[in-house]
């Protein structure tokens, strides 16, 4: 049977942002799958060069537009500890609660883009509906709905009063109540299970080898989460990594699915704990030496390298996120499948192309 | 019967979503919205030029000129929380949109640096200056390296 080569992306119904394959296919069944990235390369790891590592933080936010916070919260992270400043107890747990509503908010929206994927509108509907719940909290606490801007070197901004606080834990009751019908149309559904179950399986060791993260490495059955490191106020809260066994599309949309309800317990603890005191702490002078960060993003794993000599602007800030490293097992998930499911098992890692790129 | 239920469910309860021209939505206090400019109270510190992301804001205290590239700005509000006289506020009106690049400019008080006279210029007797003012002349009309023109 002669090969085709059929070219998928970087414009498709089912990205919102341009990854290309080229699919080497046999009939139906896909034999290979080539990548090419570079769409949409942005330069921003060159302008940390040429910005004050105070305004950088800024920049940073804007490599990744749905999980922003967990940027500039590993950024402050690697310039806080170059400069041995320690961070209040109020503003790790201020940083807690914004990162996890985040997660929330991230997962949601991938979660309403995967039904979307394999043609189930209402439930995208629904989902993204709920979302918007968790994006009007980010609101009224930051000042907009995504690029929050409350992290700086040293703390946080921006303050949240006690009263919204209680406003916060009656919308996230609202939220449960309405994923958990969701949950059960999501992971119980004939047809949803159709087109999920056993698509794109990565096996534990596969999962291993090829450096997976995140709920794709959760999916195939490793305990392993960066939050359990500890950082921020993360070693006070009380939580166990969400693990699946079974490697597929459906395990990994599970690991997400109950990764929300995670969030939503992880910021009731930090709202119960949150401590009084001050928002954060007076910089001074410049950073010097160099660092690396790691946090757990939505998708997975995200890595700071920066490296500053004395002066306002850092020499090198090297940024790898969690997409990069699922690129080799999105590639080791797609031969054998047919052209059909190939749409449904490239969603199923979350692709963030724009973080990927920079 | 499950469908029944449904439709009877859907007539029953309100609108999922907000019936917008006539419905508006109220904005948080902390929305990160439209500047508002108190110009008059700027006192050309050029705290919010340096602290700005973007490096939308150009001052220059000499003429008095305060600049802002609209389409540039990132809406982050550094400039309106390092401000010390507060001539930059945020308020919580939704900013409409911009079709090409325009630049907001203000024309304020200006105050020039006052100029300290320095340490060897202090010292310096006219003597002094003059033979300083002799050895530059001679400087600049002794014969330079050659210069290969093209």
């Amino acid at each position: 049977m002669a090969k085709t080569l059929i070219p998928f992306g970087p414009q498709h119904p089912v990205l919102p942002e341009p990854l290309h394959l080229k699919l080497v296919m046999e009939d139906e069944i896909v034999v290979e799958a080539i990548p090419a990235l570079g769409y949409i390369h942005r330069g921003l790891e060159g302008l940390a060069t040429r910005r004050d590592f105070n305004q950088m933080v800024y920049v940073v936010e804007r490599v990744c537009g749905i999980c922003s916070c967990i940027h500039a919260m590993c950024y402050c992270q690697a310039i806080e500890g170059l400069m041995g400043l320690k961070v209040p107890p109020r503003a790790q747990y201020l940083r807690v609660i914004w990162s996890e509503l985040h997660r929330m908010h991230s997962h949601l929206l991938w979660l309403g883009l995967f039904a979307d994927g394999f043609g189930f509108e209402s439930l995208f509907m629904a989902l993204w509906r709920v979302r918007e719940r968790i994006m009007d909290i980010n609101e009224a606490t930051a000042g907009n709905r995504v690029i929050i801007s409350t992290n700086i070197v040293g703390g946080v901004r921006t303050d949240i009063n006690t009263g919204y606080l209680q406003e916060i834990l009656r919308t996230l009751k609202t939220v449960e109540a309405e994923l958990k019908p969701l949950y059960d149309t999501m992971m119980n559904d004939y047809t949803v299970k159709l087109r999920t179950v056993g698509k794109g399986v990565l096996t534990k060791e596969q999962a291993w080898q090829l450096g997976a993260g995140g709920p794709t490495l959760r999916g195939s059955g490793w305990a392993h989460d960066m939050r359990t490191l500890g950082y921020e106020a993360f070693h006070e809260l009380d939580f166990e990594p969400v693990v699946e066994t079974d490697g597929d599309a459906y395990a990994r949309t599970k690991v997400r699915f109950r990764e929300v309800f995670q969030s939503i317990d992880l910021v009731r603890q930090a709202i119960a704990k949150l401590p009084d005191g001050i928002l954060a702490v007076p910089v001074k002078g410049n950073p010097t030496g160099e660092i690396t960060t790691r946090v757990e993003q939505p998708r997975g794993e995200l890595f700071y390298y920066v490296y500053c000599n004395g002066t306002p602007n850092p020499e090198r800030v090297r940024i790898r996120t969690p997409t990069f490293a699922n690129i080799p097992p999105l590639l080791a998930m797609l031969p054998g499948v047919e052209l059909a499911d190939v749409p449904v098992i490239v969603l199923s890692i979350d692709p963030c192309i724009s973080c990927t790129e920079r | 019967m499950l469908m029944g239920r449904t439709i009877i469910k859907n007539l029953l309860h309100k609108y999922a979503t907000r019936l917008h021209p006539y419905e508006q939505r109220i904005l948080p206090d902390k929305f990160r919205g439209r500047f508002r400019f108190i110009i008059d109270k700027c006192i050309m510190c050029r705290n919010c030029a340096v602290k700005c992301p973007t490096k939308c804001i150009t001052i220059d205290p000499e003429t008095g000129l305060w600049e802002r590239e609209v389409m540039a700005c990132v809406y982050c509000g550094v400039c309106a929380d390092v401000c010390p006289t507060g001539c930059i506020i945020m308020t919580n009106v939704y900013r409409p949109p911009i079709t090409e690049p325009t630049k907001l400019t203000f024309m304020c008080t200006p105050r020039p640096k006052k100029k300290k006279p320095t340490e060897e210029a202090q010292t310096m007797n006219k003597k002094d200056v003059e033979t300083a003012i002799k050895q530059q002349q001679a400087e600049r009309t002794a014969p330079s390296l050659p210069v290969s023109e093209e």
